[in-house]
């Protein structure tokens, strides 16, 4: 569906970009964890208790997945920059995109000891799949590594969005809830401004684009079900 | 239904000491309410908000234990040596009755087998709890080696942990 936006309304590419650099200018969320200014809030630093034990695994299991994810992001960009390091064009874009990766998995490693998450037994896993399937797309050639990285950052996207949907029902005075979906809203945003820019970076003109995006996409849904349990 | 249950189970703790983690005991509980009770609860009364049989000692244990993992946060440091401390601390004055708890846990009712996972749970929610008195920030699979290490190092001083013998006129156990 946001493929389909992307190639009807370019438009669209520009109003989000202007839109976060518009976000940059203002403080963001994750800047409560990323610097010291939230030490000793209650909103960085507890979890809430007046959830009840169902709400408990959600939370639970979708910080589990996020935190999962952005490993496997950060070596999928460290993969891919290992084989197109030397490309003048893709490698600061890419650098870029794996700098905002780390800060996420960095915010993402908060979280998980605040809200006293248990992480995934994937770990490992996606470490050694995230850098594989960099380097293998990569390898693929330019237009694949791009076109892998609209799949993962789609399906990421999508997820971020119905994590927001499943916070939104959990009612909760604890402060650390709504920084939660917002820090949720800054990551969706990002990871949205990749999938731009490997659009625009002729991800569709990737060898059999549909069917590496299908199965990157549903490599991905697998992982995100595999790391809500395990 | 939900808060009635919790609160009385509250009111049973200090009673496990003199009553055991018995029906018994549960049945007492409504006697240390502000307005208390005339009578102690019926057998029928502690099935309906405890379970029947085993099924309410084993919630009184369970409640028991999580007040355990609630005192670590009052250790005297945030040492991992003291948090564990004072969560076998907890453990002394029932320590003749835990032995049988821990068996009742691991013995649930319908499966024919000692079922060990009630007790690793315990060994592995008090390790977490540790890990969290002390803001441990492990992340990955070093949250796994550390609680891993915490729960063998607990259970392996829970288990040495002496209880009261009996001793023969002679003085020997």
């Amino acid at each position: 569906m946001l493929r389909i936006a992307f190639n009807r309304q370019p438009l669209l590419l520009l109003s989000r970009r202007t839109f976060a650099t518009e976000a940059s200018s203002r403080a963001l969320p994750s800047a409560v964890y990323t610097n010291a200014s939230g030490k000793g809030d209650p909103s960085t630093t507890s979890t809430p208790e007046d959830i009840t034990e169902a709400q408990r695994k959600v939370l639970d299991a979708a910080l589990r997945v996020d935190q999962a994810g952005e490993i496997a992001a950060n070596y999928i960009y460290n993969g891919q920059l290992a084989i197109l390091g030397r490309d003048r064009k893709l490698r600061p874009l890419i650098q870029e995109m794996w700098d905002q990766e780390k800060k996420h998995l960095e915010v993402m490693n908060k979280l998980q000891v605040q809200h006293r998450v248990r992480p995934t037994l994937m770990w490992e896993v996606a470490k050694v799949a995230g850098y594989g399937l960099g380097a293998v797309t990569a390898l693929l050639g330019k237009e694949a590594a791009m076109a892998c990285t609209e799949a993962v950052e789609t399906v990421i996207g999508e997820h971020y969005d119905d994590q927001l949907k499943e916070l939104d029902e959990m009612s909760t005075s604890h402060s650390s809830i709504p920084l939660l979906k917002e820090v949720i809203k800054e990551f969706r945003d990002d990871e949205l401004e990749h999938l731009d820019i490997a659009v625009e970076n002729d991800s569709q003109r990737a060898p059999a684009h549909a069917l590496l995006g299908t199965v990157i996409g549903g490599g991905c849904k697998v992982a995100i079900e595999l790391c809500k349990r395990f | 239904m939900a808060g009635v249950r919790t609160r009385l189970l509250q009111l049973t703790l200090p009673l496990v000491r003199s009553h055991g983690f018995t029906r018994h005991a549960l049945a007492q509980s409504v006697l240390a309410l502000p307005a208390p009770h005339p009578e102690p609860l019926s057998d029928t009364a502690v099935s309906a908000l405890f379970g029947e049989g085993d099924e309410a000692r084993r919630t009184l244990i369970e409640a028991w234990l999580d007040e355990g993992r609630k005192q670590m946060r009052h250790a005297p440091s945030r040492s991992i040596k003291d948090v564990l401390a004072a969560r076998l601390r907890y453990n002394e004055s029932v320590v003749d009755l835990l032995p049988e708890a821990f068996a009742t846990l691991v013995t649930p009712e319908g499966i024919p087998f000692v079922d060990p996972r009630p007790a690793l749970s315990h060994a592995a929610k008090v390790a977490d709890e540790a890990c969290n008195v002390v803001n441990d920030q492990s992340v990955g699979p070093s949250w796994y080696a550390r609680r891993t290490s915490i729960a063998a190092i607990y259970t392996a001083a829970g288990v040495t942990t002496p209880t009261n013998v009996t001793k023969d006129s002679r003085g020997f156990p």
